[in-house]
This record gives structure tokens, C-alpha cells and sequence, in this order.
């Protein structure tokens, strides 16, 4: 008996050991995981089965339910079984795990600075061994070419696509217009004396209001003000011209400033180059007049611009439905009182000064990104799983609901220059700014989506960024205070050099080579 | 002795499950990890793929400053384990009395320990606010007028990780130290009494001394998890923290390993500090073990 029970707890502990090992089929049907990996569908082509394809992404709960509407379509069509996983932050990190254990899903979202990556180490397939390419003439082309990639001359934007577009995304500036009309006296004296060249709308001509970063530095102070009408939810009376942050929103000034991160193959970093230099000094200008929000203060710039507390805010494709909701919420925003939110044109070089608003369409400029659908080069439905990750970018109705949702625009391009454009059911106001950025009018791709990886940026130039703010600001946060230009300096030999290894990394890796 | 191995078959058989576990689940993982450390090995690619590279990552990593600045902030992380200690032994002697409700305190104590460290974090951030935060809200109350920016300055931002780690972390420590003292024999006690020593005294010569291995416990523990902090700092700040004042040496393995696909880097890191936390607590069980050996020495004379 003794033994029996020896015997019988050795078996439970081998069990229980054994239990974190199981097939990744099985743990590709559980989508309540929210994991970035859950291994490839089962059934190969021909073997009869049902085929099973395992789809994992991350989309809002809204956005859910219009995909599994979609997918339950598609599982009638193919007469599969389609596993749709949402997961949850963690998703890059889990998807690099289940890449590296040979158990990625069959479709999967791939960023722009993965491709050479994924294509060097085989895990993905380009469609156009898998789809009639004619097909996806409907989808944007610059879309299209964002996942380009030319493993021959090792050239992105040339050569197969590698993956499709799960959206095609612009970020260009946002206005507050409650805080503008509250400011309105202020500003047209602005205007009066010659300080501004005109009021901050669309004329009558439909050009936008682009300002040189002087002017946009003193329309930001004209905007920061303590505002007594707010309501108590807003947590401070305190508002703020913008709220800016060099990860995310110094690009536009660089580019304005007709400077750029990186020369054109991405092989030297131009943080020291007078373009850039030029670019950071109007970025910081604004803090130096007092128009932005303090790096000390706590309250995040995006906090502050929902609470109505903050007049020019960057806003991307995906930040549209959050505004509308906050616009539309009577309950809140009573009439617009407090928030009322259109698109903008970001700033540019004092340069510019004296060309005349319809010359300066063209010289500002805003960022413009992109995750596609990637088909695992694992999947045993290869064929299947392009269809489905089409589908999903493709699908007339998807893009329409999706573009109604305020997340993304259409990424049928005919759809987004015409229905987008002039149904009013879709918002905001001036989303024309959108759509010239995405045309490559007003966009222009994130530079560290061009290199291996961004320890350039993060480690090279961002890490140090507080003595720049203590500088402008005259706030002592520990550091050593610079100016821009002897910052931009200092951080360039150590940027080039990051730059220099990820090259060095990426040559390394490069098996066509 | 005779050697019976049908009595002994059932013990290798037990002890060889864990065994296999070991291996299979540490020491392979760990000798794979080595490995990667010496290759340039991008996240997404199989190991045995990646380019060997020697001591590159190594290199690299001593001369990143914000390695050493990861490194520096973890270090200086480790002045909440003497406090913490300092405030639980405290603790544990206020709520060993036998006073009444003392078992209320002892729960209240214990809450902020599973409480999630995700509503922690998020509540510590708004109470260090310096802009309408409770604690400056409170500061200013008193006469301060230039209470510290807590949440931007270099100089505080890692106190308030500090503070909301032993906060957290206070209510496991006084239990154990409660068991610690509620297993210490009375006639030590009642031997002290005797000869007329005072509380004071009797904590300090009776008490303390006998608690040795619970503080000895919490010290080593307190260092291997010290050293593995991730979560508050990631939570309560954004990116490396102002000025990198508070990303952690795991913080910078894991944003190499996952955000910049480094894990050969990543290995580097983790190897290292691996070897740091292990020279720690030998040289803490060096020390400890010394004490007893010349405690022994003392008896056997």
C-alpha cells in the first residue's frame, strides 16, 4: 500500500512537470491568454481537416466585436476555423517569444522597423507569392511600399510586400478651438500689429494656418492663461498653449525646419547638422516664451488636453474617436464649452516668415506610420492566412466602420480620398490634413523605423534631454542645464556610434549578404 | 551499513522529478543564457543561429553610462532593506505585547502585501504629485513653501520608490519577526528579569541577537529581489525616469532584450548581475557563518 501511494505521488510530480510542456495546438485555441504567440493553425492544405488558422492582435474592445463579425463572414466563406486572440500589453515582448520558439501565429502584426528581421530569419512569407497582387491595387500605395523590402540590394520600399497594412496612421497637430475662441480677442490684436499673420483656422481659400515657430511660439503664450470657466473636473484652472515632448513630437520640427534625423540611407546621424539644431531651438522657443506645459509638472500633456487645459496637442489617426467622445459627451462638455477639437498643421521655420500662408502648404511636415498583418512563414495555411490578413486590411466594410470609429483611416485609398472626404459623417472637421500627409503631401515616415534598431534615438539622444528642458525652463532637475546647440553637440559622436553598431549589427545578421 | 536499494529506490525516485526540473528548467535555461551572452543573438531568431562575438556584449555594457546608471540606481534601492528591517522589528515588538486588538494591526499591517503592486504604484503617484499631491498638500500645510518635486527632480525620485517598497513590503517582515519572538524561550526572559534587566536591555541583548537569522533572512531575500526591481519603477515613472534617475539594471535588460531585439546584450546584463547578487549573499553567508564559528569557539573553551 505503502509503495502504491509511493508510486502513485512520484507520477503527480512527473505529471505536474511535464504539464507546463503542452502542444501548441491546444494553447493556440485558448484566447483568453491574451498571448502574443499561441502556435500556428492545424490541418495542412489537402490533409481534408476543417483548416484552423490562429490570428493574435491587439484592438479596443469596439473594435472587437466588428472584427469577429468580419472573421465569422470569412470562416463561411473558407469553411475554417478561425482563432481570433486580442492580447494585452504585453504583446511584442510574447510575440518575440513565440517567433523565437517556432510558435508564432499565422498572422500577426508586424511593425515597420521588423521587416529585414523577420525576413532574414525566414519567419514570415510576401504576398506576392501568395495573393494575385492586382489585387491590392485598392490599398494605399505608400502603404503598400512601407512594407516593401528587397533582400537582393536590401532596399525597403522596393521589392516584395512583406506584409499589408493593418492601418496606415498620420499624426499632425490638434487644436482645442474652445480655448481659441476664449483667447479671440487676444489673438486678433495679435494679428492687428503684424505679430501673427493670420487668425489660426482654414481661410476662405481652404489653406491651413501654418506658422513659422516663432509665430506658433507666441500664439502658445497668448494661449496660456488661467481660465476660470473650466469645471472643477479639469483638476487646475492652468492652461497651456501645447504640452510637446521631443520622443514623439520633435520630428515635425526637424523636418520643418527642412532638417531630418537621418541623410537618406540611413547611415548618419544629423543631430549636429545647423537644420537640426534649428528645428530643436523653435521646438524649445515655446518654452522659452512660456508657452507649454512645465517638464516638472506631473500631470501628463495628453491628461491636461482631454481635462480642456491644453490649446495645440498632437493627435493621431488613433487619438480621433477618444476627442470625439469627449466632444459629443453633452453630459461633460456641455455645448463644446471646453473642448471642441480640430486638426492642425504643425510649425515651421522662421525661415518662412515672409511667403504668404498658400506657399507654406508644403513645408510642414508630420509623421506617418504604420503595423501590417504578416503571414507566419510556419503556417501550414499560408494561402488562407493572406486571405484573411487581406481581408482585415481590405474589407470595405471594416475600413468604413473602423474610419466611422475614429481609429484609423480607410485604408482603401479611394475610399479616404472620396467618402472619407465628403461624407460628414466621418470626423474631424479639417481631416483633409490626414489624407495630404498620408499622399506623402505633409507625411513623412518615423526615422527610427529606418534602422535596426533605436538605441540612436533612445540611448543617443533622448536619455539626456532634462538638461535641454532645464536649460529653457531655469528649473533646476539635477542636471547640467544646455542650450540646444551644445546638446545637439555633445550627444552626435555617441549617437553615430550607436548608429555605426546597429548597422554593424544589422551587416551581421544579414544572411543574403 | 548495508546498501538497500529497494528502500532507497523510492527517495532517487522522488528527489529525481525536482532533479530533472532543475536541469531542464534552470541549468539548461542558465548555460543557454551564458551562451547568448557571448553572441550577438536578436530576439525572434533561434540561438544557435546567432554570431559569437566574444566579450562585445561585456565590453559594451561597462562602458554604457546608463548601464552604470542602472546600476547605480539599483544599488542605491537597497537603503529601504535596512530601513524596512529597522521599522519591522520595531513593529513586531509594538504588536507582540499581548496588547488588545493587536491581531487588527497585525492585518492592517499585512494588507499593503497583497494588495496589487499596480494600484499601489498608481496611488503613490498621485500622492507624491507635486502639484496637488497629498504629501505636498500636507508639507505645504505645515509652513514649507517649496516642498520637494518628488515625481522630477533626480534627487527624490527614487525615494519615492523607496518609500513605497518598504511600505509595501513592511507587513511580511513584522509577521516573520513576530514568529521570530514568539520562538524565542520565556526563561530567557524570566532569567533577565531575575537580574533586574530592563525592557530596553532585554530587546537589545535577549531579543535582537536570537532574531539574528529572521534579519539574516530578509536581508539576503531582500537583496536578490532588491536587485530584481522592475515593476515599481516602470509603473510610477515613465521611460528611464527623469534624468534616468530610476530604471533599474532589469529595466535596461529587458527594454535591450525586448525594445531594441539585444538579447545577447540582455544575457550580458542578466549574467552580470546574476554574479553580483550571488557574490553578495556569499559574502553575507561568509559573515554569518563566521559569527557562528566564533560563537562556537567561545562555548568549546
Amino acid at each position: 500500500m505503502k509503495r502504491l501511494v509511493s508510486l502513485l505521488l512520484v507520477l503527480v510530480m512527473a505529471a505536474s512537470l511535464l504539464a507546463g510542456c503542452a502542444g501548441s495546438e491546444q494553447s493556440g485555441k485558448d484566447s483568453s491568454t491574451g498571448n502574443g504567440g499561441g502556435g500556428s493553425g492545424s490541418n495542412p492544405e489537402g490533409s481534408g481537416k476543417k483548416p484552423v488558422l490562429n490570428v493574435s492582435v491587439f484592438a479596443q474592445e469596439h473594435e472587437q466585436a466588428m472584427y469577429r463579425e468580419v472573421i465569422k463572414r470569412f470562416e463561411e466563406k473558407f469553411n475554417c476555423t478561425v482563432n481570433f486572440q486580442v492580447a494585452g500589453d504585453q504583446y511584442w515582448p510574447e510575440l518575440e517569444a513565440a517567433l523565437t520558439a517556432n510558435a508564432a501565429p499565422d498572422v500577426f502584426y508586424l511593425g515597420l522597423g521588423d521587416i529585414k528581421r523577420r525576413v532574414w530569419a525566414d519567419k514570415i512569407v510576401g504576398f506576392d507569392d501568395l495573393l494575385d497582387v492586382s489585387s491590392l491595387d485598392r490599398i494605399w500605395p505608400e502603404a503598400l511600399n512601407l512594407y516593401r523590402y528587397d533582400v537582393e540590394t536590401n532596399k525597403l520600399g522596393e521589392g516584395k510586400i512583406w506584409a499589408l497594412p493593418k492601418d496606415f496612421s498620420a499624426c499632425s497637430m490638434t487644436v482645442n478651438k474652445a480655448i481659441i475662441e476664449k483667447r479671440r480677442p487676444q489673438i486678433e490684436e495679435l494679428v492687428n500689429n503684424g505679430t501673427l499673420p493670420f487668425f489660426p483656422e482654414i481661410d476662405k481659400n481652404g489653406n491651413l494656418p501654418v506658422y513659422t515657430f516663432t509665430e506658433f511660439a507666441t500664439l502658445c503664450k497668448a494661449l496660456t492663461f488661467e481660465d476660470p470657466t473650466l469645471p472643477e473636473t479639469a483638476g487646475s484652472k492652468q492652461v497651456y498653449g501645447t504640452h510637446l515632448w521631443e520622443d514623439f513630437t520633435l520630428q515635425p520640427f526637424i523636418w520643418g525646419a527642412g532638417g531630418d534625423y537621418l541623410n537618406e540611407d540611413a547611415t548618419k546621424v544629423l543631430f549636429d547638422t545647423p537644420e537640426f539644431i534649428e528645428g530643436y531651438e523653435g521646438f524649445m522657443k515655446i518654452v522659452e516664451m512660456g508657452g507649454s506645459g512645465l517638464s516638472t509638472d506631473e500631470t501628463t500633456g495628453y491628461m491636461k488636453f482631454l481635462a480642456g487645459r491644453v490649446a495645440y496637442f498632437p493627435c493621431g489617426t488613433w487619438d480621433v474617436g477618444a476627442f470625439q467622445a469627449i466632444e459629443t459627451d453633452e453630459s461633460i462638455n456641455p455645448g463644446k464649452s471646453w473642448f471642441d477639437f480640430d486638426l492642425a498643421p504643425w510649425p515651421i521655420s522662421d525661415r518662412y516668415s515672409n511667403l504668404p500662408i498658400e506657399e507654406r502648404q508644403d513645408k510642414w511636415f508630420g509623421r506617418v506610420d504604420s503595423v501590417g498583418y504578416a503571414v507566419s512563414k510556419d503556417s501550414s495555411q499560408q494561402k488562407l492566412a493572406a486571405e484573411l490578413a487581406y481581408l482585415l486590411c481590405a474589407d470595405e466594410e471594416v475600413q468604413r466602420f473602423l474610419a466611422k470609429q475614429g481609429g484609423q483611416l480607410p485604408n482603401i485609398q479611394a475610399m479616404a480620398e472620396g467618402e472619407y472626404l465628403t461624407d460628414d459623417s466621418y470626423f474631424p472637421e479639417s481631416r483633409i490634413i490626414f489624407v495630404r500627409m498620408l499622399q506623402g503631401r505633409n507625411g513623412r515616415r518615423v526615422p527610427t523605423t529606418l534602422t535596426f534598431n533605436a538605441l540612436w534615438h533612445s540611448d543617443g539622444f533622448i536619455s539626456g534631454v532634462d538638461s535641454v528642458w532645464s536649460y529653457y525652463e531655469k528649473i533646476d532637475k539635477g542636471v547640467t542645464p544646455m542650450s540646444v546647440s551644445e546638446y545637439c553637440k555633445m550627444v552626435q559622436p555617441n549617437a553615430q556610434a550607436l548608429l555605426d553598431q546597429a548597422i554593424q549589427d544589422e551587416n551581421d545578421l544579414n544572411p543574403y549578404k | 551499513m548495508s546498501f538497500r536499494v529497494s528502500d532507497n529506490i523510492w527517495g532517487y525516485a522522488f528527489v529525481l522529478i525536482p532533479f530533472i526540473g532543475l536541469i531542464v528548467f534552470v541549468l539548461i535555461p542558465f548555460c543557454m543564457s551564458v551562451y547568448a551572452s557571448f553572441t550577438a543573438w536578436p530576439l525572434g531568431q533561434r540561438i544557435t543561429s546567432a554570431k559569437w562575438v566574444g566579450l562585445k556584449n561585456y565590453i559594451s555594457m561597462f562602458t554604457n553610462p546608463l548601464f552604470r546608471k542602472s546600476l547605480g540606481n539599483t544599488l542605491f534601492y537597497m537603503i529601504g532593506i535596512p530601513i524596512g528591517i529597522v521599522l519591522s522589528v520595531i513593529y513586531a515588538a509594538l504588536m507582540n505585547r499581548g496588547a488588545k486588538y493587536e491581531k487588527v494591526f497585525r492585518v492592517l499591517y499585512y494588507t499593503p502585501v497583497i494588495t496589487s503592486v499596480v494600484a499601489v504604484s498608481f496611488i503613490f503617484q498621485r500622492m507624491f504629485m507635486s502639484d496637488g499631491g497629498t504629501i505636498n498638500t500636507f508639507l505645504m500645510s505645515l509652513g514649507i513653501k517649496n516642498p520637494p518635486n518628488w515625481m522630477s527632480h533626480p534627487g527624490y525620485t527614487k525615494w519615492v520608490i523607496i518609500i513605497m517598497a518598504v511600505w509595501k513590503g513592511l507587513g511580511s517582515s513584522i509577521i516573520m519577526y513576530i514568529a521570530g519572538m514568539q520562538g524565542i524561550s520565556s526563561t530567557y526572559y524570566e532569567a533577565a528579569k531575575i537580574d533586574g534587566a530592563g525592557w530596553f536591555y532585554t530587546f537589545r541583548k535577549i531579543t535582537l541577537p536570537l532574531l539574528m537569522p529572521v534579519t539574516f533572512y530578509l536581508l539576503v531575500t531582500g537583496i536578490i529581489g532588491g536587485a530584481q526591481m522592475y515593476v515599481e519603477p516602470r509603473l510610477i515613472f515613465t521611460g528611464n525616469g527623469p534624468a534616468n534617475s530610476t530604471f533599474t539594471t532589469v529595466i535596461h535588460l529587458y527594454d535591450n532584450t525586448f525594445r531594441n531585439s539585444k538579447a545577447g546584450y540582455g544575457s550580458a546584463v542578466a549574467i552580470v548581475l546574476g554574479i553580483i547578487v550571488f557574490l553578495v549573499t556569499a559574502l553575507q553567508f561568509y559573515i554569518n557563518g563566521r559569527g557562528d564559528r566564533v560563537e562556537k569557539a567561545k562555548e568549546n573553551r
